[in-house]
């Protein structure tokens, strides 16, 4: 006898990464109005197509997905994308300096800030990995890239974080200019 | 062997969890029998505890977003929440457009709506909405279901979010499209009139536009995914800040404050 679908089965699965999901948004949209539209259409979007969602994978990794393909595809309706540079291009704002120390005393407010402040793929990738804890292969798919290039973006992003974070400590406050609000701050 | 923690970009794949079971057994093999290779791995592992610990202070949703969004997933799984009307039917909801819009053709006919350059019928919808808020009759004339809870609720609109104009009643006479009577909180004041349609385009609130629609005035701004038309009577706005119709009497006496720029819809055809 076939068993009836879980009604709720999406929600108990899902809800638990709202606020995950919401704090990706906010990163994308920098509204609080913005981001609470995106994740209300990225969990119903999510809703409908949970069939195709593979049982035992990462459901954060599959929601953020859609969020982001929401994201774009709300960009191309307002006929401009989200900006993006190449690697390369970024990187020839120049390179942080070497740190003087590896640093391990900063708090989380420090990190948020410093995040803010390095370049958008370095900075999406290092959120990616060390906020939402996906690995390479889940990254790579979200954001369309080879393995080996979130390798480098995470290590060109930590880069530039740890040197923003000593800088902080010991040095100017900003190698870039003032830090913008933190995130979750509203507009 | 450990050569691999010279490299930064393996230190970090180590420390990430990445690699094959075989690979990591031999690497830790390896870095339990070098202390200096050890330090460099613990070094890097310091400065990505600190980096990790950022998530303590990740943004959360307002509770009141929650409740909305699980209430919208059970509506969209066709359940049936107390006080909430499932959506229409298409048939039901061509229906309520079609009374709005003759009520409204009736109503101008009647000579409700003197004179109007307005081009905009949601400018015309929240005219009327004033109008019958003004008479006292409050939403109860405006044919529909009950609040829009989607991106076009009343809520959103920063003023009532900000508790400046609260909401007296909403009604949802076309899918997405909410129609709302909002009151400034001070005595006595008079209502305002508010439509909410969807928007796709760029939120531009720093611009507002406003529209003669007979001795009423209509404003329009557009701010997230929506596009809010408020009314006011004309006369109570023409030669003072107009702040005051959507902020109320606080932001009234500071013109100086005012962020937007305010401009005059061309008329309609």
């Amino acid at each position: 006898m076939a068993r009836t679908p879980d009604p709720t089965l999406f929600e108990r699965t899902a809800l638990p990464h709202l606020r995950d999901c919401y704090a990706f948004a906010l990163s994308l949209c920098g509204r609080v109005a913005d981001a609470e539209d995106l994740v209300q259409e990225t969990f119903l979007k999510a809703q409908k197509a949970f069939s195709s969602y593979e049982q035992g994978t990462n459901i954060k990794a599959w929601l953020f997905t859609i969020l982001r393909r929401l994201h774009i595809d709300a960009h191309r309706r307002s006929k401009s994308r989200p900006a993006t540079q190449a690697d390369e291009e970024l990187d020839h704002r120049g390179a942080p300096p070497p740190p003087e120390a590896s640093g391990g005393d900063f708090g989380p407010q420090d990190v948020w800030r410093a995040l803010e402040q390095v370049p958008d793929p370095f900075r999406m990738a290092v959120r990616l990995r060390d906020v939402d804890g996906l690995s390479y292969d889940e990254i790579g798919r979200l954001l369309d890239i080879p393995p080996g290039t979130v390798m480098s973006r995470l290590h060109r992003g930590r880069e530039w974080l740890r040197t923003l974070l000593v800088a902080s400590k010991t040095g100017p406050k900003s190698l870039l200019g003032e830090a913008p609000e933190t995130p979750g701050a509203s507009p | 062997m450990t050569d691999w923690t010279h490299d930064p970009l393996e230190r970090a794949r180590w420390l990430d969890g990445e690699g094959a079971p075989a690979e990591r057994a031999e690497r830790a093999a390896g870095l339990a029998r070098d202390p200096l290779a050890r330090a460099r791995i613990d070094a890097d592992a310091a400065f990505l505890a600190a980096v990790r610990r950022a998530r303590e202070a990740l943004p959360a949703p307002s509770a009141l977003f929650e409740a909305r969004l699980r209430r919208d997933l059970a509506i969209d799984r066709g359940e049936r929440i107390a006080g909430i009307r499932r959506p229409r039917s298409l048939r039901s909801i061509a229906a309520v457009a079609a009374t709005v819009l003759a009520a409204a053709g009736l109503w101008i006919a009647a000579g409700g709506l003197p004179t109007s350059t307005a081009g905009d019928q949601d400018a015309v919808l929240a005219a009327q909405t004033f109008r019958a808020a003004e008479l006292g009759q409050g939403i109860s004339g405006i044919a529909g279901s009950g609040c829009e809870e989607g991106r076009t609720s009343p809520h959103r609109f920063p003023p009532v979010t900000a508790g400046e104009l609260s909401l007296e009643g909403c009604s949802t006479p076309i899918a997405g499209r909410s129609v709302s009577v909002l009151r400034p909180t001070d005595e006595g004041a008079a209502p305002r009139g508010l439509v909410t349609v969807p928007w796709d385009g760029k939120s531009v609130a720093s611009d507002i536009g406003w529209t003669r629609v007979g001795d009423i005035v209509v404003f329009d701004v557009i701010c997230g995914r929506a596009k809010y038309y408020v009314a006011s009577r004309y006369e109570a706005v023409a030669g003072t800040t107009s702040c005051a119709v959507c902020h109320g009497p606080a932001r009234a006496g500071t013109p100086t404050r005012n962020p937007h720029r305010i401009f005059e819809r061309q008329p309609g055809p």
